[in-house]
């Protein structure tokens, strides 16, 4: 019994470097885990041109920000896809998906339309944002509706 | 006989511990940059969401003076979101993200894909980017969007890999050696 016993280990012992070899190639750091979290800027140009509508930006219904014009949000989202979306007369959609540690900055424009104008989220950069910021008003977290239950 | 099998068992443990020897495994940090080609014609009006399309490391990889990624190892891009210019000046708008390279059996994942100017750091003798289009990969412009094959990129390593080091041949019928690769220690922002 005692020899089958050392026989086991011996052979254990020979055949542990392959099994280490084989899980090194794996990845050993999670560059990212659930609760790691990105940024999304949305702005939104001071213009006379649809200066009168406001409208919301939302992620499965829930209310994210309010962009007049001339403002901004700073919202904190979940790494992975995201989907936001804005209503006025048609409904536009920005696929975007969110890096962890990234800040992503999201333009919103309104076009021209029959009643009230056509929002529109479109990607952007921190250069276009820093270049209008000092005329934007934060907005982050104001004239938001909780979730409908 | 136990003896014999015991003897038998010892002498065979260097041979395997020897294995590990002969490809030393380099770690290759998280968020080490690489550099992208894409390899195929990408457009707003003609792409959609969740489309792939490939692409290949521009450059080499290296840690230390180890290869780890060779130009030209291969593999895969996604669109996140494609939209067509429609009526009313409504641009067109593209996000492409750079999913994974393949270096032997191990799938590289990339995050943080910019499409933009990639030059050579000389100072740091490693890539940088001009992140002029901000950490992801997008366009937008008024019409159809078109971004060419060969247009190049800047990814990065979303986790941190062990792979091994690539054996590069020497000028002029020199022996061929294994890079012996040091742990890297090499810092990237």
């Amino acid at each position: 019994m005692n020899r089958k016993l050392i026989s086991l280990g011996i052979a254990a012992l020979a055949f542990a470097p392959c099994v280490t070899l084989s899980q090194d190639n794996a990845p050993t750091t999670p560059a990212s885990d659930a609760a790691a979290t990105g940024t999304v800027v949305f702005f939104r140009e001071k213009k006379m041109m649809g200066a009168a509508i406001s409208y919301k930006v939302r992620e499965n219904g829930v209310e994210l920000c309010k962009l007049g014009s001339g403002s901004f949000c700073t919202v904190k989202v979940p790494v992975g896809k995201h989907a936001y979306v804005t209503k006025t007369e048609a409904t536009d959609v920005l696929n975007m998906e969110v890096e962890s540690g990234e800040t992503y900055y999201v333009q919103a424009s309104i076009s021209m339309g029959v009643m009230a104008g056509h929002s529109n989220l479109a990607p952007s950069t921190k250069e276009v944002f820093d270049g209008m910021k000092a005329k934007l008003k934060d907005n982050t977290g104001k004239d938001l509706d909780p979730p409908k239950k | 006989m136990f003896a014999r099998r015991v003897a038998l068992l010892i002498s065979a443990l260097p041979l395997v511990s020897g294995a590990q020897d002969a490809a030393p495994l380099i770690t290759v940090p998280a968020l080490t940059p690489v550099a992208v080609r894409l390899e195929e014609l990408i457009s707003s009006n003609k792409n959609k969401i969740g489309d792939h399309f490939r692409i290949t490391v521009a450059e080499d990889v290296r840690v230390g003076e180890a290869l780890v990624i060779p130009a030209g190892s291969a593999g895969e891009g996604e669109v996140i979101h494609a939209a067509k210019s429609g009526a009313g000046g409504k641009a067109g708008e593209l996000i492409l993200a750079a999913r994974y390279v393949r270096v032997g059996d191990v799938e590289v994942r990339l995050r943080s894909f910019a499409l933009g100017v990639v030059g050579k750091d000389q100072a740091a003798n490693s890539l940088a980017a001009s992140m002029i289009i901000g950490p992801f990969a997008m366009f937008v412009k008024g019409g159809v969007i078109t971004v060419p094959p060969a247009t190049l990129g800047i990814a990065k390593t979303a986790l941190e890999f062990k792979l091994p080091a690539i054996v590069t041949s020497t000028p002029a019928g020199q022996s061929v050696e294994s890079i012996k690769g040091e742990e890297n220690e090499s810092k990237v922002d």
